[in-house]
């Protein structure tokens, strides 16, 4: 039972802006698509509350790391899209390089000899 | 400024921005159904399985609008806007807090600038942090002590018996020589005492300061107009010249950049103007604004017949005249130099000294000189501070009167209250907008209370003054004054806000929200244990009496000050005072000169008596009094002229 992995996991503080903007250096997009690609792309493993998301894009927005305009979405309707911007990119690439120190770090401590086929 | 105007123009969009989530998340909503109809879900399941997993939507908008960075200001602005409602809303009650609050505030920074002006600002030359005070401190000592002879003045404290700043003159050249390691420069001065200064044949009374060659050099002062001395001025034989404060080279020259290259007289000896001392330089002691500076060796040249002799003053090792200040050199502390200094003073003082002298020697202290001299500060700073008290004892009843008031006002508001945590408004919330309203009633007093603390500050020189026309501390409301008055005023409102707010939005809401509405009945629990109310009304009972009885004796001081019975009529009496030997008149005619000035006063018409006087009527040296009107003779107290009696 100890070893079963989880369904789903809690995202951890402070890695939903990355993802948001690791997933929008695809192409912009609406906050929709975002949620369903984080989704998708994690396995279904992590899920995006719509209660984190908006804050989240919203403060984004905010902080000049993504912009926002209303375009026609692929069905035709009109849909708030996000883009990265030249600022977001470079926040991308700082967080990013953090979050690979960080688990790093993390599996050497919790897996020291690369046991478990890792 | 940028992140500012964003500000502004997304507070311009807030519609805009408000349609727009609405629009984002009602699409969301929309694809979302639509994936689950594309599961198998009729329309409406659909709908309904989207809002499910949507949760709480009016929760996301306003987590979303959180995120919007000015949503702290507009609910300031909110706050703010509530605010002036209530303030409005209840104005005998808003009228009588802002009003004890402008008094209590408006006292405080009265006191307060005087403080300032005396205890806190720095001597108004360049990297004043640098600059020490040479003193000495002795130990307790009888009649046998080293300094034989002074002029000057000596105090005391907790640790030393003794403390003064004089020194004999070769103890500020073994100073000024042992000195280089520890600092850039070492200068003196000791003032010149009231003398007969004639500006283009026009005298009058100045005082001054004599001054050693580094003085200007030393603290870093640079000329308004010319030049200053320079240690070339301060030797024997040299050109006599002097500086004039900006002020006095105004007064009698127009302006400063005239004075430089005229002749003055003083005590009938020609000196040349070599420059004006910048405005706003006073020397080095607040407490004394010199006219004039002149070269320390120039005392010889003005040394008066009759008074002690100066030239000697240059040898004489047991006689302390002479004051001292030094600017450190980088990175030297105070400390550091003390320890430097003091054994060859020591040394030195011990080779002055006979065998009985040795017991108690002074020795040197090296103190912070950055505000410059403490003459006014220990002359004041006792009553500041016992002023500062008081008007803090005011200012804590004003703010207990005022929480009570509002605790009265929070109990009638409960039901309000209790109706608005029940929809959910969150406590902290609810105590930041009480809080803004208390803070906005203090800010509104504080604004008053500045424009009491002008009059205040003039009502306090007048009665610190005393009547002394050179009476040097002039406190302005700075924007040092002005920042404590807001920050009083910010303390204020949190002080006297706080309990009420935390009082009132105590979350027990269901019995509050069952009370009938219009307020309550009177609870059943109200006596049974002191409330804080009570609390507050028994401290301010106290105070109030503590400061009845302290202003009681304080006006029964002052008005026996007023009505001293000095033992002659003080109405219609003029006084005025001159020195006819400073001015150059010498022994046997100055008596005619005297009686001659005394004649020529009764021509004038309305003049019912004139009378000389060495020493006049309540202290100074020498006066003339002149007494128009009529009134009957009473008997002399003491007198030089005939008339003196007469006219009192």
């Amino acid at each position: 039972m100890r070893n079963e992995p989880p369904s789903h996991v809690e995202l951890l503080r402070g890695t939903l802006d990355l993802l948001i903007l690791r997933t929008l250096l695809a192409g912009p997009t609406h906050g929709h698509a975002i949620a369903k690609h984080i989704q998708r792309t994690s396995e279904d493993l992590l899920q995006v509350e719509t209660g984190s998301l908006y804050p989240a894009l919203h403060r984004l927005e905010a902080r000049g790391w993504i912009a926002a305009a209303w375009e026609l979405s692929a069905k035709g309707k009109r849909a708030r899209f996000y883009r990265l911007t030249r600022q977001g990119r470079k926040q991308l690439a700082a967080e990013q390089s953090k979050w690979e120190t960080f688990s790093r770090a993390m599996r050497l401590i919790v897996n020291p000899a690369g046991q478990e086929g890792q | 400024m940028s992140p500012f105007f964003q500000k502004l123009r997304s507070w311009r969009h807030r519609r805009r921005k408000e349609e727009d989530l609405r629009d984002e998340l009602q699409f969301h909503l929309e694809e979302e159904a639509r994936e689950h109809q594309a599961g198998g879900l009729t329309g409406e399941e659909a709908r309904l399985a989207a809002l499910r997993e949507i949760g709480n939507l009016a929760l996301v908008q306003e987590e979303t609008r959180a995120a919007w960075t000015w949503t702290y200001l507009e609910q300031l602005a909110q706050d703010c806007r509530y605010g002036f409602r209530t303030i409005a809303a209840n104005r005998v009650f808003s009228i009588l807090a802002i009003l004890s609050l402008a008094l209590g505030i408006g006292a405080n920074t009265a006191i307060y600038s005087f403080m300032d002006s005396l205890l806190l600002r720095s001597l108004p030359v360049s990297d004043a942090q640098s600059l020490a005070v040479v003193n000495w401190g002795a130990k307790p000592h009888g009649h046998d002590f080293v300094m034989r002879a002074m002029s000057g003045s000596t105090w005391s404290d907790s640790k030393w018996a003794e403390i003064a700043g004089i020194f004999p003159f070769p103890a500020f050249e073994l100073i000024r020589t042992n000195s280089t390691a520890v600092f850039s420069s070492v200068f003196a001065y000791y003032p010149t005492r009231r003398v007969n200064v004639m500006v283009k044949g026009q005298a009058e009374q100045a005082s001054g300061e004599f001054v050693s060659g580094d003085y200007f050099r030393g603290l870093e002062v640079s000329p308004a107009a010319g030049r200053t001395i320079i240690p070339d001025d301060d030797r024997l034989g040299a050109p006599a010249i002097a500086v004039l404060s900006f002020v006095f080279s105004q007064r009698r020259f127009g302006d400063a950049a005239n004075a430089p290259g005229q002749s003055i007289l003083i005590n009938n000896v020609p000196f040349t103007v070599a420059g004006v001392a910048p405005p706003g330089f006073f020397g080095v002691d607040p407490a004394a604004a010199p006219d004039f500076y002149v070269p320390l060796r120039t005392n010889l040249l003005l040394r008066l017949r009759g008074e002690k002799g100066d030239a000697e003053g240059y040898l004489e090792q047991n006689y302390y005249w002479l004051e001292m200040m030094a600017r450190l050199r980088p990175g030297v502390s105070l400390t550091q130099a003390q320890a430097a200094l003091g054994p060859a003073f020591h040394q030195w003082v011990a080779t002055t000294a006979s065998d009985r002298e040795l017991a108690a020697l002074p020795e040197l202290l090296i103190r912070e000189g950055t505000t410059g001299l403490n003459t006014l500060r220990r002359q004041y700073s006792k009553p500041l501070y016992v002023l500062l008290a008081m008007v803090g004892l005011i200012l804590m009843i004003a703010c207990a009167n005022i929480a009570n008031l509002l605790l009265a006002r929070a109990t009638a508001r409960r039901r309000e209250m209790a109706v608005r945590l029940s929809m959910g408004a969150g406590r902290f919330r609810l105590i930041r907008q009480l809080l803004t309203e208390s803070v906005l009633l203090a800010s509104i007093g504080g604004a008053l209370g500045v424009a009491f603390a002008i009059w205040g500050i003039r009502f306090l020189t007048f009665l610190l003054a005393n009547g002394r026309e050179d009476f040097t501390l002039h406190p302005d409301l700075n924007w040092h004054v002005l920042g404590a008055a807001g920050a009083l005023s910010l303390l204020t409102g949190l002080l006297f806000g706080l309990a009420p707010a935390l009082q009132s939005t105590r979350a027990d809401v269901m019995p509050a929200l069952k009370e009938a509405r219009g307020g309550l009945r009177r609870s059943q629990h109200s006596f049974r244990r002191p409330s804080l109310s009570q609390m507050l009304v028994v401290t301010q009972i106290g105070i109030s009496l503590l400061m009845l009885v302290a202003a009681g004796l304080f006006v029964r001081t002052l008005s026996n000050l007023q009505s001293i019975q000095l033992g002659f009529n003080r109405e219609n009496v003029l006084l005025f005072r001159m020195n006819a030997r400073q001015a150059g008149h010498r022994d046997p005619e100055i008596i005619a000169f005297y009686s001659d000035l005394q004649k020529r006063f009764f021509a004038i018409p309305g003049v019912r008596a004139a009378s000389a006087s060495h020493s006049p009527l309540l202290g100074g040296r020498h006066v003339v009094g002149i007494r128009r009107a009529c009134r009957p003779a009473a008997k002399s107290v003491d007198s030089y002229s005939d008339d003196h009696a007469r006219f009192l």
